[in-house]
Formats: C-alpha cells, sequence, structure tokens
C-alpha cells in the first residue's frame, strides 16, 4: 500500500510541459475564434457609424443629385441595378447549377461525377476578374447583362455545389419507395428528390446571390459605364452597390464618401440577412427531411 | 410540393416578362453616353430638361474623355464626350466619329497652400516648370517676383494630374505646349501625358479631392470642381500681361479670339493672341463625339440640337461656369451644320 502523499498528482517534467503546452494551444485556438469574429464585428461597427449618418429615404430612392453643387440624392439607381443584376444572375445560374447537380448525383458514373466536382471546385475558386475579362471577350457591349453573366459564373459552382449536398441529404427510401411503385428514374428525381432538397437548393441560392451582389471585379469590364438614373433595361449597363462604392469612395466630396459607407452598409447588411435567412430555411427543411425518414 | 416549384416557375416567368417589357419600353427613349468628367455636371443638369422637353432618358456616366473615346468607338454607347478632340489614331480607329462643340468652360489651375491668396498670380513659364518639378518650392523666387507681398510658405510644391485619359489634361497640355517650347518637346499635348513629377488621382472628382488633401498640392481641374471643393485656383497671365482667373465673360473672350473653324471642328482656343485682353488662356470647348450612322439619330440631333441652343441658357451652364457657344457664332453655326451628318443607321 502506499503512503498518501508518497505520489505527487502535480504533473512534474515532461507532464508539466505537455499540460502547458495544451494550455497555450488551446488559448491562442480561442483567441483565434475570438479574433476572427472579432473582425466581423468590427468591420460592422466602423462601417456602420461612417454610413449611418447617410441613411434616409431619400437614399434608397432617389439617384445622384442633378443639381452638381447641392443636393445629396441617393443610390437608387445602384440599388435597382445590382437587384437586376443579380436577378440575371439567379436565372441563368439556378438552373444550369441545380441540372448539374441533379446529372452528377443522379445520372453521371462515379468517376465523371467526382471529375465534376473538382472541376467545380476549381471554378469556385478562379479569381473574379479573370471571369469579368472571360465574359467581355465574349460579350463585348457592356450591359446589365454581361454583367450578370460573369456573376453567374462565379454562383454556378456555389449552387451546383450545395445543391449535391442537399440532394445527397435526401433518403435512399424515398427514392426507393418511388421505384417499387413503378415510377421512372426522371419522374422521382423531379417529383420526389428535387421537392425534398427544395430548401437546400433554396439556400445555396441565397447564399450564390449574397456572394454575387457583392462582387466588384467582374463588373469592371462587363458593367461599369452607367448612368446615373434607375434602368432596369438589361442590355444597358448599370450602377451596381459594389461600383459605387468604389467610385464614390475616390470622390472629393466628403458627402460622396459618407454615401460609400453608406452603400457598403447596405450591402453588409443585405448579405448578413440573406445568410442568415438562408440558414434558418436549411435548418427548418433539413428538419422536415428528418420527419419524413 | 410540385406547386411550389410551379409557383418558382411562375414567378420567374412573370420576372422574365416584367424585364422584357421594360426593356421594350426603354429602348424608345434611352440615349446612352460616356466620357468626360469635365462637362457631365452639365450633362446631369440638362438631363432633367431634356426628359421634360422630348421624354429622353440620357443615362450618362463620367468615365473620364480618354475612356468616352473608347467607348463610343466600341458603340459600347450612343455618345461619347471628350474636351479633346479626336487625335488622328482615335478618328482612324472610329472613321464615322464626329465631333461637335458643345460646351465651353476653363480649366483651373487649382491650389492649396495654406496662408496664400485667394488667386495666385501665376504665368505659363512658371506652372509648366512646377509641373516638369523644376520649380518644387512655394517660396520660390519665381513665384515670389508674381506675387509680391504675398505670404508663401516654405512649403513643397505637389503636382497633382489626371491618371485617366482626360481632355483635361489635353487643355492643359495644350496650354503649357503652346507657352513653353521645352515642355512641347518633352511632354508634348495628350490627353494622358507622362508627367514627370507629381501625383495622378481619377477624374475630376479625384483631382479635386487630392489637391483639398494634400498641403502644397496643385493641379488642373475644370472650374466648377475646383468652386464646389472649395479650392483656390490661380490668376493666370495671358499674353496681354493681364492676370486672370477662369469667369464666363474671360471664356468668351477667348472664345471670340479665334476665328476660323477647321472641317473636323478640333479648335484650340489657348493662349489667345495679345488682342484679346479679356482672355482667359486656358479654356477649352469641349465635343460631343458621335457616329454618322447611328441607331438614335432623330433622337441624338434633337437633343444636341437642344443642348447647343436652349442648353445654353444661364439656369444650366453659367453656374457650372460654362460660358456660352455663341460667344463665336462660328462654332456655333458649324456644330449645327454637323448635326445633319448624323443619319439613321442601316442605309
Amino acid at each position: 500500500m502506499i503512503e498518501p502523499g508518497a505520489i505527487s498528482l502535480r504533473a512534474t517534467g515532461r507532464g508539466r510541459r505537455r499540460l502547458l503546452l495544451n494550455r497555450v494551444a488551446e488559448g491562442s485556438a480561442v483567441l483565434a475564434a475570438v479574433l476572427a469574429v472579432a473582425v466581423l464585428a468590427v468591420v460592422i461597427w466602423s462601417v456602420g457609424s461612417r454610413g449611418f449618418g447617410a441613411i434616409s429615404l431619400d437614399f434608397f430612392v432617389k439617384g445622384p443629385s442633378s443639381d452638381f453643387f447641392g443636393g445629396k440624392g441617393g443610390i437608387a439607381p445602384a440599388l435597382a441595378g445590382s437587384s437586376l443584376l443579380v436577378g440575371v444572375a439567379t436565372l441563368i445560374a439556378l438552373p444550369t447549377g441545380v441540372l448539374t447537380a441533379i446529372f452528377v448525383s443522379e445520372f453521371a458514373p462515379g468517376r465523371a461525377s467526382q471529375q465534376i466536382r473538382l472541376w467545380l471546385d476549381v471554378l469556385n475558386g478562379f479569381p473574379s476578374i479573370v471571369i469579368g475579362i472571360f465574359v467581355f471577350t465574349f460579350i463585348s457591349r457592356q450591359s446589365a447583362f454581361a454583367g450578370g453573366s460573369a456573376l453567374a459564373i462565379i454562383m454556378l459552382p456555389l449552387v451546383a455545389r450545395s445543391t449535391m449536398e442537399v440532394l445527397r441529404l435526401v433518403p435512399t427510401e424515398l427514392r426507393e419507395a418511388s421505384y417499387a411503385l413503378g415510377v421512372s428514374k426522371w419522374q422521382t428525381v423531379i417529383r420526389v428528390v428535387l421537392p425534398t432538397s427544395f430548401g437546400g437548393i433554396l439556400t445555396g441560392t441565397t447564399l450564390a446571390i449574397a456572394r454575387a451582389a457583392g462582387e466588384t471585379a467582374p463588373l469592371l469590364f462587363t458593367c461599369a459605364i452607367a448612368g446615373q438614373t434607375v434602368d432596369w433595361n438589361p442590355s444597358h449597363s448599370v450602377q451596381s452597390i459594389p461600383l459605387t462604392i468604389f467610385n464614390y469612395s475616390e470622390s472629393a466630396d466628403p458627402a460622396l464618401h459618407e454615401q460609400a459607407w453608406a452603400a457598403a452598409l447596405v450591402l453588409i447588411l443585405l448579405v448578413l440577412v440573406t445568410s442568415l435567412t438562408a440558414r434558418l430555411v436549411l435548418e427548418r427543411s433539413r428538419r422536415k427531411v428528418g420527419l419524413q425518414r | 410540393m410540385t406547386k411550389r416549384l410551379t409557383i418558382l416557375i411562375a414567378a420567374g416567368a412573370a420576372i422574365l416578362v416584367a424585364a422584357t417589357a421594360a426593356t421594350a419600353k426603354s429602348t424608345d427613349t434611352t440615349i446612352t453616353g460616356a466620357g468626360s468628367t469635365f462637362v457631365q455636371p452639365l450633362v446631369a443638369a440638362w438631363t432633367p430638361a431634356l426628359g421634360k422637353a422630348f421624354g429622353y432618358t440620357i443615362q450618362y456616366s463620367g468615365v473620364g474623355s480618354g475612356a468616352g473615346i473608347a467607348a463610343i468607338t466600341a458603340n459600347q454607347v450612343d455618345f461619347g464626350a471628350s474636351d479633346a478632340p479626336l487625335n488622328e489614331a482615335q478618328q482612324t480607329a472610329c472613321p464615322d466619329c464626329i465631333q461637335i462643340p458643345w460646351a465651353l468652360s476653363a480649366t483651373a489651375v487649382a491650389y492649396n497652400v495654406p496662408g496664400a491668396p485667394a488667386h495666385l498670380k501665376l504665368d505659363g513659364k512658371t506652372i509648366s516648370k512646377i509641373f516638369l518639378g523644376t520649380i518644387s518650392n512655394w517660396n520660390d523666387p519665381v513665384i515670389k517676383a508674381l506675387n509680391k507681398g504675398a505670404n508663401l510658405p516654405d512649403l513643397k510644391i505637389t503636382p497633382v494630374f489626371r491618371s485617366d485619359g482626360s481632355g483635361t489634361s489635353y487643355n492643359f497640355t495644350d496650354y503649357l505646349s503652346s507657352v513653353n517650347t521645352n515642355w512641347k518637346t518633352k511632354i508634348g499635348t495628350s490627353t494622358q501625358p507622362a508627367f514627370p513629377a507629381g501625383q495622378g488621382a481619377k477624374g475630376s472628382s479625384g483631382v479635386a479631392g487630392l489637391i483639398s488633401r494634400t498641403s502644397g498640392a496643385v493641379g488642373y481641374v475644370d472650374v466648377a470642381y475646383a468652386i464646389k471643393n472649395h479650392i483656390t485656383f490661380a490668376a493666370v497671365r495671358n499674353n496681354a500681361g493681364k492676370f486672370l482667373f477662369p469667369s464666363l465673360r474671360r471664356i468668351e473672350a477667348a472664345a471670340s479670339a479665334f476665328t476660323t473653324v477647321p472641317a473636323n471642328n478640333a479648335i484650340s482656343i489657348v493662349n489667345p493672341p495679345k488682342s484679346a485682353k479679356l482672355a482667359y488662356p486656358v479654356s477649352t470647348y469641349t465635343y460631343i463625339i458621335v457616329h454618322k450612322r447611328s441607331a438614335h439619330a432623330a433622337e441624338l440631333r434633337k437633343m444636341i440640337f437642344w443642348a447647343l441652343t436652349q442648353g445654353q441658357g444661364t439656369q444650366f451652364a453659367a453656374k457650372l461656369t460654362f460660358a456660352k457657344l455663341s460667344a463665336n457664332k462660328k462654332v456655333l453655326v458649324a456644330a449645327e451644320k454637323s448635326l445633319k451628318q448624323i443619319q439613321a443607321a442601316g442605309n
């Protein structure tokens, strides 16, 4: 029998060093996590405090003032333009992305689907400025359609990959049940698989939209020469929020600087709201799939 | 679930229909333009009035004269705007482009020198030496000699120039080339000159911004931008020996000193002769550039004619320091004559 106190429970030597190292590593990991979140908070706070003063009703519904010396005006053309651009991009990327995902997860042979996944990931990491130049070489006339096409290329891998993920979540039993009833494969996809993963597809698309709304580089070549009033014509070049921020920030006018910050705030809030909504919708649809199981 | 999908598809179709409807409606009346930031405030002032008069929507983008010429050459827009006439290469690149003078103003030599008088006196030689970098301090004896009794600090001069292709740069270097042969041979007249000293900024607004932020800066920018940003600007000596800062009368005096209008409408009115006593020496016409064959020919003719006549009215032009084109009747007549060359595309 060993007497109490003969063996200390305190770590010594190598054990102690390990313990210390563990604490240091854990501490720095926590610190890094806090920092990552803090950066977001600081960005939102600094943009908000600088831009909040410029936000008013006029800011959202009016264009830049036609009076050079007075009148603040607003960013209505940029808001309309960004919606148009993202709308065009979604109309192109959503069907293409979803069809790609269906092909990969339902129809393609294993090796092909692996390859497509890989190339989609490569496309996802592609420099966005290159996509802008690429589109410009094909559609050399600037327009909302050209800009939307460039944004669609950015959205495509995001939509396709996220759709693949949710299609994978659809329980095999559902598909088997459908086949057992004598339903053909494509009908199974359209009637069973797609509706079940509807929420997930919506989430992926929303996240892709949030990403596209903030992209600046692809628009420099494709949709930068734009007028000063609201324009809904996709064959015209239109204003966009990111380019408006860029242009206003280079101006001499402090009022325009404030508007640039305010536009940045609007963009951030837009991205935050869409991202959070997307997460909520995804959560809901996950639970639903779970119940049906 | 299929119901939802149907709704989604229906919504998509509805958006498409709405978009095409909007397209059909707006292509009739929207005129797009790009170019000079110099003339942008004037175009912005014209836009609502043109909307009222003809129902046109003008979508003008101030991207700089150089980019504006590129945009009209590539058919990106219905018209380009430039304060510099097309050079040979640009005319070759766009053989059916014509330029029409549609506004008249001046480039101010603006500076930010704490304690200096509201209109420092400068002459062309001195300005060219500042931009060559050979005069580099505000208390330089040359500047002091021109401004006897003025409080000039021991402060480094930072020349500020346009980094993008700019008609204002053209106007300014056109003037410097005419007063200093050294400038003419070394740098020359260009929309994008290779300035040996200083800092660049994008657009009139960017130049004004950089000057107002930089103590000791001097740059060139059109008068309206200098006034808007509360930047002081120099009184520049003309050939009659008078130190004048730009104003409507002095710009008009410069315009009326030149009586011949070449066939291509390119009229330089910098450094007018001695006889024009009241002329501000860095004045310039600014041009609208269009294709002779244009899809919006009729609309462009109407719009430009309006700009040449009613657009010169004091309620639009005067407060932006744009002088009346009618200061030189010959130019106005030539401009109106050029309008006839714009014809509908496709014949």
